[in-house]
């Protein structure tokens, strides 16, 4: 899934990255998450509590090495209210058609089929679903857990256990809504979905086999909400009845002040390393809507909020020094600034044009300069999606940064050492990082021969002209993208989700890549679609790329230093489901 | 009076219908469909429509439209229309990006503005005026030369900067903050009211004092020299009578209309102090939807805001009246 330019835009300089990092990791649930195996069907106790903790407060975190909870020392205690700040206001509580800062809470509040994290595939969180069976490609019957009780709240839905009829009554909502946002996926990629008749089953098909299903379906804007519910979908907007861990009562949420979630005592999940304790641990969490950066660091720092998500390591960095014994989270994003050529346009048609693009590109000053070395180089598929990314050592030969052959390709396509071209971007970004790498990005492509007329547009144009694909070039707006699909659908025909919008991608000059690209959606095993994903990466840059993610950073969360076992290393979005904090105050 | 009054506010309709229009025309021309802008990265051309649809963006802009044959114009629902019935119906529709009705929102956010306008003219005529005084009385003096100094510092520092210094120093320093992300009201807490609302307002006041003390400085230095202030030395007044009860109410007169025009200015500095110290009052409304493109809201605050600054004209032409009984309207 991928997060649009627009949510960054009314994000207030907040992307969505840090929306889902500020609040990812700040639910309560289980010290004993239980993490089943889909594939496998199979169920660990894997709780992942005593892997890599990191020690709380101070220093530098290490780097992510998979699941685990930060500042786990003690016996969890139950209650206490969890206050977070975020900048993007609740626009509605209805989870299938909002896109600004409910996203961030709707796994606190519902719950998904099954969950699996887009950077650590290890992890894997079966939440309605207790198992999967899956007797062919396209068939996946999952079998529902029997103990999964929707809890007391004031919308009138009845406190039964979830079934296979609220899963149904999901899906079909969505096929039948245009404007939710998981429409694109539910539209093409869900063929049917079909209850049992006593509830206990599930059966989803596709249309034809769909590698990214399972980051699909457990993302937060497919939750499954009780049918009871679907059936007054207006009363979504401000209010919530659903199993998961907390519940939204009406009249909590305060336009443009803050929304409480209250505990719901009939969460199914337990604390298996604490005698099995109910979950949640917190009695309530607040999220506070604080527009401001300054604002909401303010807030952290004065005791007002348990966690924020500093700019960037230097702000960490700052906050630390004379401070309290912060904890800090240091986790991947799977966000980025990226420049994308129209290769059915002069001159990108050239394949030696946009080679010297890619070779005129020094990527490690983005990250020294931008995210003080917090950050890491990208290739067609950005670093923190794992094996989906190509190593860096291969990188080096696919990407190298070397001036002197761009202005060489330059001359073999043109006859001159310097070619003008035009490129379009968002001007008075809104998006820190975007005015950050376009100076650098501009001196760059410069020196290796590209002499710029700078097209800077209003954002709403430049939306407007980046939809239509009328552009020769783009400096995009830093973008979210949890898997390799989108980044893949980029170098497509018909470009993101099919829509034939944004990109005119290398499928449509090449087509064995379009081949590529469309036989690597279809496997679903992920350790062979990786490498499908690498080989059709492979066979871009023997094309000459044309859209190029430049690098990904880090994100750092500062916890204040009561705020017990933090979920980590398993991504922002996966992080959502868990619930394991505690305060200790 | 009566007859003034009636016409200035038959002035103030024609003005209202005017903003109206320029305000719709221009935010339709802004390039940008809000639908677009609404729907994600893969967002089907379908869904576009469907978010069209819903927010009537697919009907005509205006009621009017020209056909070939008789009667050659044509009468039927449009933007601006449902917009104008909105506006007299009081069913201002629901707000594209909070999805609840904008009536309702306007009604929960409107005291939070009123508190802080309230507050910070308080405290504009509170610090402008006797510093003015106090600067004019002992002019050329080294108390006039460090009020005006400061007025200026007030005039040139912008109120964002000066914000986000009050909220980051002190936080720095002593650990301290204005309470964030929630509003404490008057009744419930009135500290913790003014604990919220008192430095914003500060700040909000800042400049706008310093402008009133300079204004009520040079006011004041010129009725000061009016014969009217020598007969009354003359007759044996003391120099404070003098000054406050025969000078001050003269010189008011200039002081009371900038500060009716200041109204207006407050509002739109409120937008950026509201954002910073996170009141939920009608400045940040309007730019969260601004962002949003969503027309019904801005177009409707820009109308309710011009209706205010016409209002507010007019009070401040009517206390005229008061202040110099000299002036008639006829």
């Amino acid at each position: 899934m991928a997060g649009s330019y627009w949510d960054k835009f009314t994000a207030q300089r907040v992307s969505r990255r840090r929306v889902l990092q500020g609040a990812g990791v700040a639910g309560a649930a289980a010290g004993a998450v239980l993490i089943v195996g889909c594939g496998s069907g199979k169920s660990s106790n894997n709780n992942g509590t005593s892997t890599g903790s990191t020690p709380a407060g101070g220093g530098t975190p290490a780097a992510p090495t998979g699941f685990r909870l930060l500042n786990n020392s003690g016996t969890p205690k139950a209650g206490g209210s969890y206050n977070i700040g975020t900048s993007v206001d609740f626009d509605t509580f209805d989870p299938h058609i909002s896109i600004a800062g409910g996203v961030a809470y709707f796994p606190r509040l519902y719950n998904a089929v099954i969950n699996r994290s887009p950077v650590d595939n290890n992890f894997k969180f079966d939440d309605l679903a207790s198992s999967l069976e899956q007797p062919d490609s396209t068939t996946y019957i999952f079998t529902m857990r029997d103990n999964v009780k929707i809890g007391p709240n004031k919308l009138g839905v009845p406190e039964r256990n979830m079934d296979a009829g609220d899963i149904k009554a999901t899906f079909d909502r969505i096929k039948n809504l245009p404007q939710a946002n998981a429409y694109a996926f539910v539209g093409p990629n869900i063929a049917s979905v079909d209850a049992s008749a006593d509830g206990k089953t599930t059966t989803i098909k596709t249309p034809k086999p769909y590698g990214y299903f399972f980051f699909r379906i457990g993302s937060a804007i497919n939750l499954i909400v009780p049918k009871e519910l679907i059936q007054q979908a207006d009363k979504m907007k401000s209010a919530s009845a659903g199993a998961g861990p907390y519940v939204l009562n009406p009249g909590d949420y305060t336009e443009g002040q803050n929304a409480k979630l209250t505990k719901n005592p009939s969460y199914y999940r337990k604390d298996e390393n604490n005698n099995n304790a109910s979950l949640p641990y917190l009695d309530q969490m607040t999220v506070k809507i604080i527009a401001d950066r300054s604002a909401l660091r303010t807030a952290f720092q004065s005791g007002q909020t348990e966690q924020y998500t500093a700019q960037d390591v230097n702000d960490a960095n700052s906050l630390q020094q004379g401070g309290p014994n912060y904890t800090v989270n240091r986790d991947t994003t799977n966000t980025f600034i990226a420049f994308t050529m129209n290769p059915l346009n002069a001159p990108w048609k050239d394949d030696r044009i946009r080679k010297a693009a890619n070779f005129a590109l020094n990527r490690q000053e983005y990250v020294d300069r931008v995210y003080a070395g917090q950050a890491k180089q990208n290739g067609l598929v950005h670093w923190s999606l794992g094996d989906y990314a190509l190593p860096p050592s291969e990188l080096k030969t696919l990407q190298p940064f070397d001036p002197q052959q761009s202005k060489q390709l330059i001359q073999a396509a043109t006859g001159n050492s310097t070619i003008d071209i035009t490129v379009m971007w968002p001007d008075n970004s809104i998006i820190e990082e975007h005015n950050l790498h376009l100076p650098i990005w501009l001196s760059q492509m410069q020196n290796a021969g590209f002499n710029i007329k700078k097209d800077p547009q209003a954002f709403a144009t430049w939306l407007t002209n980046y939809t239509n694909k009328k552009y020769d070039a783009s400096l995009a707006l830093n973008q979210v993208y949890e898997t390799a699909e989108f980044e893949m659908d980029f170098e497509s025909k018909e470009g993101p989700a099919g829509s034939n919008i944004y990109s005119n991608g290398l499928g449509a000059i090449d087509p064995a890549i379009e081949k590529a690209i469309i036989d690597s959606k279809a496997i679903t095993d992920p350790a062979a679609q990786a490498k499908a994903v690498q080989e059709a990466q492979r066979m871009m840059y023997a094309k000459g790329p044309m859209f190029l993610p430049l690098v990904t950073p880090y994100a750092f969360t500062l916890f204040q230093p009561y705020v017990h076992n933090i979920p980590s290393g398993i991504g922002a979005g996966s992080a959502l489901f868990l619930n394991t904090i505690w305060l200790a105050k | 009076m009566q007859t003034f009054i009636l016409r200035r506010l038959m002035v103030g309709v024609v003005i209202l219908i005017f903003l109206s229009l320029a305000t719709f025309v221009l935010l339709h021309v802004v390039p940008g469909d809000p639908a677009k802008l609404r729907c994600g990265l893969s967002c089907q051309p379908e869904q576009v429509a469907a978010i069209r649809h819903q927010l009537g963006l697919d009907k005509p802009l205006f009621p009017i439209s020209f056909s070939g044959s008789l009667p050659f114009i044509e009468f039927g629902p449009s933007q601006y229309g449902d917009w104008v019935k909105s506006l007299f119906s009081g069913d201002l529709g629901v707000s594209q990006y909070y999805q609840q009705p904008v009536a309702t929102a306007l009604q929960n956010r409107f005291p939070v503005t009123f508190e802080l306008m309230v507050l910070t003219l308080i405290l504009t005529v509170l610090i402008g005026v006797p510093f003015g005084i106090v600067s004019a009385v002992f002019r050329n003096s080294a108390v006039d030369y460090l009020v005006r100094t400061t007025a200026i510092l007030g005039l040139s520092v912008p109120n964002f900067w000066l914000g986000t210094l009050v909220l980051i120093v002190p936080v720095a320093v002593w650990g301290y903050s204005p309470p964030l992300g929630r509003v404490i009201s008057f009744s419930a807490d009135p500290i913790g009211n003014l604990k919220q609302f008192g430095p914003p307002a500060a700040v909000l006041a800042l400049a706008s004092a310093a402008g009133i003390m300079r204004l009520a400085r040079s006011s004041l230095l010129e009725v000061m020299r009016q014969d009217y202030m020598r007969t009354a030395r003359a007759k044996g007044l003391k120099e404070r009578a003098v000054v406050l009860r025969h000078g001050l109410k003269n010189s008011l007169i200039p002081v009371v209309t900038v500060l009716g025009l200041q109204v207006a200015g407050l509002l739109g500095g409120a937008i950026i102090i509201e954002q910073i110290f996170t009141l939920p009052g009608l400045g940040q409304y309007v730019f969260q939807e601004l962002l949003y493109k969503d027309f019904q809201v801005v177009q409707t605050m820009t109308v309710y805001v011009g209706a205010i600054v016409i209002l507010m004209n007019l009070a401040v032409d009517v206390s005229y009246a008061w202040f110099d009984p000299r002036i008639r309207y006829s």
